[in-house]
């Protein structure tokens, strides 16, 4: 009986990386959508919760035509450069601003940023490294990497959701400063 | 005298009869299998994904080795036997007397049944036979005096001598 089951080893083995296989690439449709019915946020902090501060972003709903919210910390983007371009919002230190500033586009109509990079693109502070404190600071390790850094929020220059189109990123960016718990 | 046939043509169709439940209670399992996968699928959120993922292939690769397994010890088993049983039906029969003898060896024939080998001594000859394990119950107490109907060196029946 044992060497009857050792003799169909190779079809358990085979059968065990179809299944792995097949539903790992259709787990990758159902997790993941085109950019047009995403909203996504690149964060370069240490260390980041992203799936649980994706869902928070998520609860309560989501705009017409917006199937998810997913949220990537930088190195994600580590083989696709194309990724991390086209993000609707990013969330970057400090000293790091300058280096992505092509990355980014000025603020809507009725927002203000703390930080000015010239040529009118402003990022919004998300957090305040002296008072120790930031906008889902509890999912955002902020204060991980030596020396602690303000966090600011930018607008994606290549994001498909401005408010020339659907809005979306506008109504992710309010939804990001409202900083619920 | 008492004849005992080992093999039927009602064996044929009862086998085939089975095999074809067994298929139907297979498929049904899987159609069940893949029904459990896609329901969790569908309980996809983003806070659960990966949970859901590692469930999901878990459970698919679980049911899947369990229905391989039943495939084989119901679908497979039953196409074998049946395969035999028509084999032994349609095989040219010889008769021979002597004392039957039940040897200890049990043989898997790669493909198809497993078989028990026999010894009929007809006074200074000794034949070697083979039986069916399953149908080894219908031989009775051996080893005894009988007369035997062979196709191919399986005992097909088997007859008291007086």
């Amino acid at each position: 009986m044992i060497k009857r089951l050792l003799s169909r080893l190779p079809v358990y083995a085979l059968w065990a990386l179809v299944s792995f296989f097949l539903w790992s690439f259709v787990f990758s449709f159902l997790t993941d959508t085109t950019p047009a019915k995403k909203l996504t946020v690149y964060i370069s902090a240490e260390e980041v919760e992203d799936v649980e501060l994706a869902a928070r972003l998520e609860d309560g709903g989501l705009p017409d035509g917006i199937r998810m919210i997913k949220v990537h910390p930088f190195s994600y983007a580590m083989f696709s450069d194309s990724d991390l371009r086209s993000a609707d919002l990013y969330v970057v230190k400090a000293s790091e601003a300058d280096g992505w500033r092509d990355s980014f586009r000025p603020l809507p109509d009725g927002l203000t940023g703390e930080l000015d990079l010239g040529g009118g693109v402003q990022g919004i502070r998300v957090y305040d490294a002296a008072a120790g404190a930031g906008l889902f600071d509890d999912l955002i390790g902020y204060a991980a990497g030596s020396p602690a850094e303000d966090y600011y929020l930018f607008f994606g220059a290549e994001s498909q959701h401005t408010e020339a189109g659907d809005g979306a990123a506008l109504w992710l960016a309010e939804r990001f400063l409202e900083g619920s718990r | 005298m008492k004849k005992t046939e080992l093999y039927r043509p009602e064996d044929l169709v009862r086998l085939t009869k089975q095999r074809k439940i067994w298929r139907l209670v297979l498929l049904a399992l899987t159609a069940l299998a893949a029904g459990v996968c896609v329901l969790l699928c569908a309980r996809v959120t983003t806070r659960n994904a990966a949970r859901m993922e590692f469930a999901v292939i878990l459970t698919s690769t679980l049911s899947g080795w369990l229905l391989i397994t039943l495939r084989y010890a119901l679908v497979v088993a039953a196409r074998r036997e049946a395969e035999h049983t028509k084999h032994m039906l349609e095989g040219p029969r010889e008769t021979r007397t002597g004392v039957l003898e039940l040897t200890k060896e049990t043989v898997r024939i790669p493909g198809s049944i497993r078989i028990r080998r026999l010894t009929l001594r007809e006074g200074e000859s000794v034949r070697r036979l083979n039986v069916d394990a399953n149908r080894l119950k219908a031989l009775g107490d051996l080893p005894r005096q009988v007369t035997v109907c062979t196709v191919h060196d399986f005992v097909a029946a088997l007859e008291e001598t007086p």
